[in-house]
């Protein structure tokens, strides 16, 4: 008996020890075994690691077969948001398994601060001279995927009612938008923005998000809830809310699902991001990642992008015009690249403070 | 003495023939009972009690985001939680929940499982397929499902209102009724089959004694098969119970950021502000409070209806 239990407390141990600790040394570790050349055998395969949803889909339908049919490589895809995709990429760190993972902006600078990306070289990534500089962050990433976050509306509704056209981002507090909004949660890329963005309509930024959190508290009132996820957001707006906060390639999505929707830049500006392709920090195969970061940013291929609703990121692409009618912006149009490393620094102690103290007003001028 | 044939070595050698005989089949019993269950502690102790004592590991750690290089060991993430009103009001949220889902599934579950232990076979059979069928169907799907229906203005509302029964939006979504319902109707299966499960049991001779001396059907119940059913009962309350403590994906449909349960608190902790460590504990303080609030109700029950759950 006592032999059996002393075997089951050292399989025990045994598969503890396999799980990994946190281990302060490993960073170190890492960034010494990244600077070693690695040698090239004969790819097959790499992983790459985006959203779900259009993008999976226009990557396992198009740019997948295409690069195979070019390169000869197998494209397999794992889906999940930015931040599931960081928390996988982490968790991997020893042994990745993940060669290309794409992020949103912030969290791209995110996984590079904690040594999770490779340094890209300019010579191998082609393209990189036809990009908008605009959504270049540095050397870690390649902007793949355009977008801002704006504000978007029912202009059915609007009009029916006849309110007046949205031009600040304070006008998203409104008693006439009572219980008819759809506006994101903090957690959420957009989310964060619209909380950023009112903070800069009111005097704040980055270093200052006071502003933001007193503006949010009313912008609550009127609201019934946040949205976790954009998901939700479409039935929302079919069934009546006149107003949100998206993403240009969501508010895009709801013109496809039939909701009469536009997009507006408000004056006080909104951000440039874009999905970026990173290198996983000690992946194998990182010359075939590299040629399908650079497939990603030709022309063929952001041609197919901007035909999902993405802002193509090289200059000489433009929108569709179904699409440039809902949610295209003019060079006049107020749109600024974001400040990525200062928003990865405060994001999470004010997303924190959001949820404590913005979060509870919910919904408390809706109820009659 | 002599006659009896009895000598201390006798004695001895006695006790040395039939011990090791008894030892042999003890530990051959014993051995086969433990090759039979290897697989399962096997798999238990690979993927439930290991990632659980690591869990438990990582709640002790003290580290800002995912840099691990300032971490250090200590109680701060439990002090943080018990210090903090927004996680002590949103543990108080999971359980207040937790206990209306219970009773929202026993009212209705209690009567659908007398029904189905009072039927024919057959009837049994096509309502035991009925209740058990919403299982057949994702929880996403399900949630996703309710959501719709209830969304502002939605179907639910529009039929409201175009009959005249409100004249505004029910607001079922994004609050604790919306979660409530949603719960209840994923868990209400387990609170059926637990209960029916103990009616099946339950002599039938005793209702028709209770009959011949006099009871009306109405104390019958409450003297007889109520408390009889109640091992099942507690069973039902347990499963819906614990099952709803650590539920995510309905309270993150159905309530979104209005009905922050801890499970939604932890999921935001892990994935949005990476901090893993503050998580595991949480998970922990979840995990605790459920057993203890389980353990305390099963004893009270156990102690006060001993002859039932002998």
């Amino acid at each position: 008996m006592k032999r059996m239990f002393s075997v089951v407390i050292l399989l025990m141990v045994m598969m503890l020890a396999a799980c990994g600790v946190p281990n302060p040394s490993s960073k170190e570790t890492s960034k010494e075994s990244g600077t070693k050349s690695e040698p090239q055998t004969e790819t097959k395969e790499i992983t790459i690691a985006a959203n779900g949803g259009k993008i999976e889909k226009l990557i396992r339908d198009n740019l997948a077969p295409k690069f195979k049919e070019k390169y000869g490589i197998t494209i397999n895809f794992v889906a999940g948001s930015s931040n599931e995709i960081l928390t996988k990429v982490q968790l991997q760190k020893d042994n990745p398994q993940i060669n290309i993972a794409m992020y949103d902006s912030p969290v791209a600078v995110r996984a590079e601060e904690e040594g999770l990306t490779e340094a890209i070289a300019k010579e191998s990534i082609k393209g990189l001279d036809s990009i908008d500089e605009r959504y270049l962050i540095d050397e870690h990433s390649v902007p793949v995927l355009g977008y801002s976050v704006a504000v978007g509306y029912n202009t059915d509704i609007f009009k029916e009612k006849g309110w007046k056209a949205i031009s600040s981002w304070n006008d998203l507090i409104s008693s006439d938008y009572k219980g008819m909004t759809a506006f994101p949660d903090v957690s959420s890329n957009s989310g964060f923005t619209m909380f950023l963005s009112m903070a800069k309509a009111n005097g704040g930024g980055i270093d200052n998000m006071q502003p933001g959190m007193d503006k949010g508290k009313e912008l609550a009132a009127y609201s019934d809830t946040f949205y976790k996820n954009s998901t939700q957001i479409q039935p929302a707006m079919q069934q009546g809310a006149a107003v949100t906060v998206q993403a240009s390639y969501t508010i895009a999505g709801l013109h496809d699902a039939g909701v009469p929707v536009k997009m507006v830049i408000p004056k006080e500006g909104a951000p440039l991001q874009a999905i970026v392709a990173t290198v996983v920090k000690n992946s194998k195969n990182k010359k075939a990642a590299e040629d399908f970061i650079n497939f990603m940013v030709t022309e063929d291929s952001q041609k197919k992008i901007a035909e999902i609703a993405f802002y193509p990121v090289v200059k000489n692409v433009k929108l569709p015009e179904n699409y440039d009618s809902i949610i295209g912006f003019k060079d006049s149009d107020p749109v600024y690249k974001p400040d990525f490393a200062g928003i990865a620094k405060i994001q999470p102690e004010w997303t924190e403070k959001w949820t404590k103290e913005v979060t509870p007003e919910l919904g408390k001028k809706v109820k009659k | 003495m002599e006659n009896l044939g009895y000598s201390p070595d006798q004695k001895m050698s006695t006790g040395f023939k039939l011990a090791p005989k008894r030892k042999v089949n003890v530990f051959r019993k014993y051995m086969a009972a433990m090759l039979l269950l290897a697989p399962l502690l096997l798999f238990i102790l690979a993927f439930f009690v290991v990632p659980m004592i690591y869990v438990f590991y990582l709640s002790f750690i003290e580290v800002e985001g995912l840099d691990v290089s300032n971490a250090s060991y200590s109680i701060g993430n439990y002090l943080t939680f018990f210090t903090d009103p927004y996680f002590l009001r949103s543990l108080w949220m999971t359980i207040k929940v937790s206990v209306y889902a219970v009773i929202i599934a026993l009212i209705l579950g209690y009567p659908i499982a007398l029904t189905m232990a009072k039927s024919s076979a057959r009837v049994r059979g096509y309502l035991t397929l009925l209740v058990a069928s919403p299982l057949l169907i994702s929880v996403v799907v399900r949630n996703f499902g309710w959501y719709l229906l209830l969304v502002p203005n939605g179907v639910i509302d529009q039929f409201l209102m175009g009959i005249g029964i409100t004249d505004s939006p029910l607001k079922l979504l994004f609050s604790v009724p919306g979660v409530v319902i949603g719960l209840a109707n994923s868990f209400l299966p387990f609170m059926v089959l637990s209960i029916a499960t103990s009616l099946y049991n339950i002599d039938p001779s005793l209702e028709k004694a209770s009959s011949i001396i006099g009871a009306s059907p109405l104390r019958t119940f409450f003297t007889v098969t109520l408390p009889l059913s109640l091992p099942g009962v507690v069973a039902g309350i347990v499963l819906v119970f614990s099952m709803s403590m650590s539920s995510y994906v309905t309270p993150a449909l159905m309530g979104g950021a209005n009905v922050p349960v801890l499970p939604i608190v932890i999921y935001e902790q892990i994935n949005t502000l990476f901090r893993w460590t503050f998580g595991s504990a949480i998970s922990y303080i979840l995990l605790g409070v459920t057993l203890i609030s389980v353990t305390i109700f099963s004893r009270i029950f156990e102690r006060k209806f001993k002859e039932v759950f002998r």
